[in-house]
């Protein structure tokens, strides 16, 4: 035989051996997490039931290193951590403190583990809603679930794991507006918006310029409106910042123009 | 300049201002984006963008790991020539080096290309995450080209004015100098190609909110020098050596099987030794650099870093124990053919079945899963994450120690091989000897005690048991070979070194290494970007894109093969262009006529 025809079919074993046993082995794929479904009108138990998918499943991970009945092989046991949370730091409820351990989770560690959830950046992986449905799981492990949804937790609620830039799709304000969930928080009477959240934008463009528009989205911090109709307005906002990555150059301007026509 | 020599320049510029154009072409992808928005991706028909920017990707960097990898033990070999005191050795050095460049020349224009075509891709399919690194990165990417011209430049004259820059000590000075200015620029060009793909990994310098540069995350610097950045910098470095010195070995391999003449067959023999040792050299540091990058990925984000190790990817670790258990076996089984070419050689054969034990067990340690996490449901089944019996070798302190054991068995082939043609004259022979085995000895003990004491403390106590394990092998590689030189500078010969008498199989095992190492790279390459998931740019760019997963390893197999594949075709036919332009020049044996006499293969210097 030729001797560079055996050289070629020496490697073509080779080659085939490497992919034959990359096939033998378990194979998995590793898929982004789906979105949770949360509504204001869920029952505590259902809110715990949702955050329990999370908890378990791939979006939160949170069983690759801790345990629910027994201690994980990096993290400890969950079970109980709802009474336990109420009584880990002096005058913190169990619901601001299972809040700061999710969020800032090197603040608490627990003696003998190490915080190996620092880099999880949770508060970007899972949005705001997602965060109270994780609460109220772990308050039903063994306490009392206190945390309850607000319209505010939803409106954020496309922001979870956002930064990944402009994300909707629509063409025109009609679409564009109930994709960012502005309607949570703001009543805007042409779309039949009734959020009591922030400033009631039905005759926003009697008020604001189309610049000042611009600017009340991109950075929500940079003026704050003194009324809302339940009071004060939320100061810092609790608007999202991070509109300006998530519209398109040109739907952001759709969003504003329409505003600044309703007057 | 041979006609063949005249294409390839032709190729090589063509190359150079592709890739330079399509570079500039990036650095205005900002002001590109001014205009109407461009989609966030575009798909490539039937393979989907992400296979097609992967082939582009990889094939970029198996060439450009060629490319970097055999300038630094060119410019090592010519430098062993011209300070060599005996004349006919140094030229042969000489010629080795100059055929090491040689190989090059067409790799060089080849890399360009693949580089030009990735970066067509990225720029087509992906030209969001393409657009925000040009933003991130604007000043390197402008700085690119120079570096580009620097390198193509620098490796033009270096090959060219070879023979130019030859007879004189002055000149040869200014061509070793030339050298490694290659090196240099090649360095640095690898460097800040680094610095983007390991921002993707390990973000840094930006706002984490906006993704945008910020002083008050550091800016552009903190971006370049991104928690991965120098770890992978130093991994490529040494991992493209072992690389270049594969892939010399299969070209060798190629043309000695492919030899006509006992002459030739020893070139080829001595050629493909040299690059089997050249590989090995590399390999040896090779685990520690990964290991430092594995911490640095860990204190990046320990989600990342247990994603890698324990999580969907903890298979893979077990394909890459096997991969690398082949290449230890394979360099070592070369190494203990080769004894049968050397006179004296049959005194060591005997310990080949005590190194063969060592190696398989260590290797068998090495490949047992830690944690072999599928799914939550699995977990369970198993009770725990780990095997109840076999989970005790996965933990590091158990791969930690198979690995430097390992490394010192094939050090302790490697002295057997140097030492098999040569008997010592010097008084103090039985003492130096025994200093020797003393000091691979302690080595051992200080890897298996530490192993074994890893069990009992914290795992952040532990990891740092691994600088000791490493330092003290390290340590005595060093020490054995002073020890080595001192016994055997003035050692009588046994007997001349039969060089090209060796068997098929032992060039089949150098084909087996290269092939080896590439498969090998491929699936580095995978799993460097698999440990980003479902991100661009890990928590700071999300990919929303269809392929946003990362795929099965069964799939990612098929890719790295098809590669691998695709790779050593192009590999095949820069040898078969060599072999042409050395007929045209009259063949090897010709072009050197004057030195070439085959009684020079009879030196005993190896």
């Amino acid at each position: 035989m030729n001797t560079n025809l055996k050289i070629f079919l020496f490697v073509l074993v080779v080659v085939s051996s490497y992919l034959g046993f990359a096939n033998s082995i378990p194979q998995i794929e590793s898929r982004p997490p789906a979105t949770t479904e949360l509504n204001v009108n869920m029952s505590p138990d259902e809110l715990a039931l949702a955050g329990k998918d999370i908890v378990t499943g791939d979006k939160g991970g949170c069983l690759v290193c801790h345990g629910i009945g027994s201690p994980g092989p990096r993290a400890p046991d969950l079970e109980g951590v709802g009474a336990r949370a109420a009584t880990r730091e002096a005058g913190m409820t169990a619901e601001a403190y299972l809040q700061q351990a999710l969020l800032k989770p090197c603040d608490f560690v627990v003696e003998g583990y190490d915080c190996l959830m620092g880099g999880l950046a949770l508060d970007r992986r899972l949005n705001p809603a997602e965060q109270k449905s994780v609460i109220a799981f772990l308050q039903s492990l063994g306490g009392q679930i206190t945390v309850k949804l607000t319209p505010q937790d939803l409106a954020a609620a496309g922001d979870g794991g956002a930064s990944g830039g402009p994300e909707f799709t629509g063409a025109t304000a009609e679409e564009l507006i109930p994709q960012a969930g502005c309607q949570g928080c703001h009543t805007i009477e042409a779309i039949a918006a009734t959020g009591t959240v922030g400033p009631n934008l039905s005759d926003v463009g009697a008020r604001l310029s189309a610049e000042e528009i611009r600017q009340s989205i991109i950075d929500p911090n940079a003026v704050i409106a003194e009324k809302c109709p339940t009071g004060p307005c939320p100061n810092p906002s609790i608007m999202p910042p991070n509109f300006g990555d998530r519209f398109t150059a040109k739907q952001l301007e759709i969003v504003v123009s329409y505003l600044a026509s309703l007057k | 300049m041979p006609i063949s020599s005249r294409a390839r320049s032709k190729w090589f510029f063509l190359a150079v201002f592709i890739a330079v154009g399509v570079v500039l072409l990036l650095t205005t992808g900002s002001a590109w984006a001014q205009g109407p928005e461009p989609p966030d991706y575009r798909t490539f028909p039937v393979v989907g963008s992400r296979v097609m920017v992967w082939i582009a990707a990889e094939l970029h960097l198996m060439f450009a790991a060629f490319v970097l990898g055999v300038p630094m033990f060119a410019l090592v070999v010519e430098i062993v020539g011209a300070r060599s005191k005996n004349a006919e050795e140094g030229a042969r050095y000489d010629r080795l080096a100059h055929e090491f460049t040689k190989l090059l020349l067409v790799a060089f224009s080849t890399t360009a290309v693949f580089g030009a075509v990735l970066v067509f891709f990225l720029f087509v399919l992906y030209p969001r995450y393409t657009n925000y690194l040009a933003d991130i990165f604007t000043p390197t990417l402008l700085i690119y080209p120079l570096l580009f011209f620097g390198e193509a430049g620098s490796l033009y004259l270096y090959y060219y004015g070879w023979d130019w820059l030859n007879g004189t000590r002055g000149r040869k000075l200014i061509h070793i100098l030339l050298g490694l200015l290659l090196n240099l620029f090649g360095t640095v060009l690898m460097f800040v190609a680094d610095a983007w793909l390991t921002f993707a990994i390990s973000p840094a310098g930006v706002d984490p909110q906006t993704g945008q540069l910020s002083d008050q995350y550091g800016g552009l610097w903190a971006a370049i020098n991104n928690p991965t950045w120098m770890p992978i910098n130093v991994h490529r470095l040494i991992a493209n050596v072992a690389f270049g010195g594969a892939v010399v070995g299969l070209y060798a391999a190629i043309r000695f099987l492919n030899s006509k003449s006992d002459e030739d067959r020893a070139h080829y023999d001595w050629m493909g030794y040299v690059g089997n040792f050249i590989a090995l050299c590399g390999l040896i540091p090779l685990p520690f650099a990964g290991y430092w990058l594995g911490r640095e990925i860990y204190a990046f984000n320990q989600q990342m870093g247990i994603t890698m190790m324990g999580g969907f990817l903890s298979w893979l670790w077990i394909i890459q124990a096997i991969l690398i258990g082949v290449i230890f076996l394979s360099a070592n089984y070369y190494l203990w053919l080769g004894l049968g070419r050397i006179e004296g050689g049959q005194r060591y054969q005997k310990y080949i079945k005590y190194l063969v034990a060592v190696l398989a067990l260590c290797f068998l340690v090495w490949a047992t899963p830690h944690s072999l996490v599928a799914s939550l449901a699995e977990a369970r089944r198993i009770g725990s994450t780990f095997h109840p019996l076999l989970g005790i070798l996965g933990v590091m302190s158990a791969k930690n120690t198979a690995v430097n054991i390992m490394i010192l068995t094939t050090f302790t082939s490697f002295m057997l091989y140097r030492r098999a043609g040569k008997e010592t004259t010097v008084g103090w022979s039985r003492v130096g000897k025994a200093a020797q085995a003393l000091l691979a000895l302690a080595a051992a003990g200080i890897v298996i005690g530490l192993g074994v004491y890893g069990y009992s403390v914290p795992a952040n106590v532990r990891i740092g048991f691994s600088v000791y394990q490493v330092s003290a092998v390290l340590a005595v590689l060093f020490l054995v070979t002073l020890v080595d030189i001192a016994l055997f500078t003035k050692a009588r010969s046994l007997g001349p070194m039969r060089w090209g008498q060796m068997p098929a199989r032992s060039q089949y095992v150098l084909v087996l290494l290269a092939v080896t190492f590439t498969w090998l790279m491929g699936l580095m390459g995978y799993a460097r970007n698999a440990i980003r998931q479902y991100w661009h740019v890990y928590q700071i760019i999300q990919d929303t894109s269809v392929d946003a997963f990362a795929p099965t390893l069964g799939f990612a197999a098929r890719v790295i093969s098809l590669c691998v594949l695709l790779f050593l075709g192009f590999i095949a036919f820069i040898f078969w262009l060599n072999g042409l332009s050395d007929r045209k020049s009259g063949g090897r044996a010709a072009d050197h006529a004057d030195s070439s006499r085959s009684s020079m293969w009879q030196a005993n210097e190896h």
